[in-house]
């Protein structure tokens, strides 16, 4: 790590010995286009993915919490596009079912709906990506699961027993005593998401509108061979990783109920 | 010690020798140098097929060779570069290697490649070379690779399409102003099948480099400067956005799936969606093999003179840090001017270089094979023009990728032609620094 910062101070071209440059690298990047193209596709991802994510696996958790049959087969089921992984593999197959010709939209077609070119237009591209981010909520509802078995069950026995119904149950009590868990996924998953590279270099929508931020850096350091810029924009990534992540932990004391605190 | 004053002295003789025969081209062969041992590896990307071919050249290579012992990696194209790259910066790496175009400067500049200079004319030949083929493998006026063979570009087309438009062969003197025409005849007898004109070439930066050469521009000067402006771009792309308007060319979201990833089965030629598209003439039959139906070749459109130009496929270099670059040197000779190692290679990297071998490997092709033979002498004859500087400059390995991003940000409509060019400018002036 050490070394790449001092690396981000320098011109280093890999084949050759790094030259020195000062803040030469980060006026670079402020000056690049590209490069706050690619922060705003990965914050707009990051907006999008992280609640979507956080949302469905909440929902599935509450939904496999509940007494029913086949309980252990769904859980493995769901869980499984989660240990698929962000792979090559899996985002290949994502770009073909997203094509023009793919499975989602031949499975609209039969409902007579005629769907766009979702991988090769720029204002559809990036969204498949949260799709594919979101269907890998696997993990975050195991998480969301094992918290939801933490939950006395005498608490929703005693809101019912007051007249509560479901969603006030929920939003009361499954919520609030939640939220250090929904903490804890929402800061993993931002950091994450952050970090997202495979899927957006394989499915590499038109126009630069799927380029996120790992994917640019990638793209400096291992295709233009400017290592001493890429290794500016991971430092730069590092600290807007810190920063955001501070800025969560700041927050949660105004929405995270933790058990010290009753 | 022993083991150097021998193989300096083997060399010695080794080289009068070929003074005294007054022999050039495979001469290595009988060379005392041979003797000497030498482990070396060889690198290059591709697929298995050409594995295999190259493999057997090297099989034949190392018999006539004693002492030579030649080990391999193989790689894919995309991230070929980089992993050479990687191990050459770790002090480690191929003694001989295959390099793209772009990626060449990048290797020169870089001190990883050597200077061929001593090396040309003997062991390596290219006397008898056109000197298109020369120059394409210099970087700043200096040797540092050797062609594996040559390549032009190619117009395809669907025979049958051009027939139902009444317009039969596509002759190879049309200008640019004429494939807007035929191609426009064709969509519009095409049109109910759903089959456009032509692909929208917009985005390739190496076709907008035909497109400038033929109306007297270049890409690079001499000093490796990047010369269109922001208007000569904006012309071009304005020419394919009155295509796209007109339902002449394919439209963006057809032609994106060809450039971003470049996968050759997703031309719009071979997806059915165009009569007329462009490539690289070594990759025309495989890609008419995935169109599964026989194609016309034709050149690429002219201006004011024809903008196409020969330059090496592929590229041969040799490392600095190789332990035997003389026995590399004579490696790299035979695998491009040996007539048995060409025959072996059957064009795989490209036309030969070595006209020689050209007329050989060519006698001894298919009739699928001939048609492309025929259309390099074609296009060799009389529509390329010399191109000195064909190696983009360091740092160019990106503008590719860059120019396509922009072009399509156009072609969607997300940004004006001037705005994507201002931006592909800024991009040019930041990867060159310029």
């Amino acid at each position: 790590m050490l070394v790449s910062l001092y690396f981000a101070f320098t011109d280093f071209r890999l084949l050759t010995p790094p030259k020195w440059v000062g803040l030469a690298n980060f006026q670079r990047a402020a000056a690049d286009p590209i490069f706050w193209l690619s922060v705003k596709n990965t914050l707009t991802y990051i907006a999008l993915a992280v609640p979507l994510k956080l949302a469905v696996g909440l929902a599935v958790a509450v939904l496999l919490n509940a007494r029913m049959r086949g309980l252990t087969f769904y859980r493995s089921a769901l869980y499984v596009p989660s240990l698929l992984g962000a792979s090559v593999a899996l985002s290949i197959t994502w770009k073909q079912a997203f094509s023009a010709d793919g499975f989602v939209n031949l499975t609209l077609g039969v409902f007579g709906i005629e769907g766009p070119n979702w991988v090769d237009d720029p204002r559809y591209a990036l969204y498949t990506l949260v799709l594919l981010s979101v269907w890998q909520f696997g993990a975050t509802m195991l998480i969301f699961l094992a918290g939801l078995k933490q939950i006395p069950q005498e608490l929703y026995e005693a809101a019912a027993i007051d007249g509560a119904g479901r969603p006030a149950r929920f939003l009361r009590i499954t919520v609030p005593l939640l939220t250090p868990i929904i903490f804890f996924n929402l800061v993993m998953q931002v950091i994450g998401s952050f970090q997202a590279f495979s899927q957006a270099y394989v499915i590499n929508g038109p126009a630069n509108s799927t380029l996120l931020y790992s994917v640019y850096l990638y793209d400096q350091g291992f295709v233009r061979f400017a290592m001493g810029y890429a290794s500016a924009m991971a430092w730069l990534l590092l600290v807007a990783v810190a920063v955001v992540t501070g800025l969560n932990f700041f927050g949660a004391k105004y929405w995270v109920h933790h058990d010290d605190k009753r | 010690m022993t083991r150097l004053s021998r193989r300096h002295l083997l060399a010695s003789g080794g080289a009068i020798a070929a003074l005294g025969s007054g022999a050039h081209g495979p001469g290595w062969a009988t060379r005392a140098s041979a003797q000497s041992p030498a482990a070396m590896k060889i690198a290059w990307a591709g697929s298995a097929e050409r594995a295999s071919i190259i493999k057997g050249a090297l099989a034949a290579i190392q018999a006539k060779m004693p002492g030579v012992r030649i080990t391999s990696e193989t790689g894919t194209g995309g991230q070929f570069g980089t992993k050479i790259a990687a191990q050459l910066a770790a002090g480690g790496g191929p003694d001989i290697w295959i390099t793209q175009i772009l990626a060449l400067a990048d290797f020169a500049d870089g001190g990883a490649a050597q200077d061929l200079t001593r090396y040309v004319p003997q062991p390596i030949d290219m006397r008898d070379w056109d000197n298109q083929a020369i120059v394409g493998a210099r970087y700043k006026g200096t040797q540092y690779a050797v062609s594996t063979g040559s390549n032009t570009f190619i117009g395809m087309y669907d025979p049958a399409l051009t027939e139902k438009a009444g317009l039969g062969v596509l002759p190879p003197d049309w200008t640019w102003a004429k494939l807007a025409d035929y191609a426009g005849q064709i969509a519009a007898a095409n049109k109910a099948a759903r089959v456009f004109g032509c692909a929208d070439a917009s985005g390739d930066l190496q076709i907008f480099q035909v497109y400038t050469r033929s109306f007297g521009g270049e890409l690079f000067d001499a000093d490796n400067r990047f010369l269109p402006t922001q208007d000569d771009i904006v012309a071009f792309w304005d020419y394919w956005a009155k295509l796209r308007a007109a339902g002449v060319c394919v439209t963006p979201d057809i032609q994106t799936r060809f450039q971003s990833g470049g996968d050759i089965a997703q031309h719009p030629i071979v997806q059915g969606k165009a009569a007329i598209d462009f490539d690289f003439s070594n990759r025309f039959l495989s890609i008419e093999k995935l169109a599964n139906k026989p194609l016309a070749t034709t050149t690429l459109p002219m201006g004011d003179r024809p903008g196409m130009f020969f330059r090496p496929s592929l590229m041969w270099m040799i490392s600095v840090g190789a332990d035997h670059k003389d026995r590399a040197a004579e490696v790299v000779n035979a695998l491009v001017n040996d007539p048995e190692v060409g025959l072996l290679l059957n064009g795989q990297l490209g036309a030969p270089d070595n006209p020689a071998i050209y007329e050989k490997v060519r006698a001894a092709a298919g009739p699928s094979d001939q048609r492309v033979y025929s259309y390099l002498d074609l296009a060799r004859a009389k529509y390329v023009t010399p191109l000195e500087h064909v190696v983009y400059p360091r740092g160019g390995g990106g503008l590719g990728p860059a120019f396509t991003a922009q072009a399509e940000s156009y072609a969607f409509g997300q940004a004006s032609a001037q705005k994507a060019a201002a931006t592909f400018l800024g991009v040019v002036k930041q990867s060159l620094g310029q």
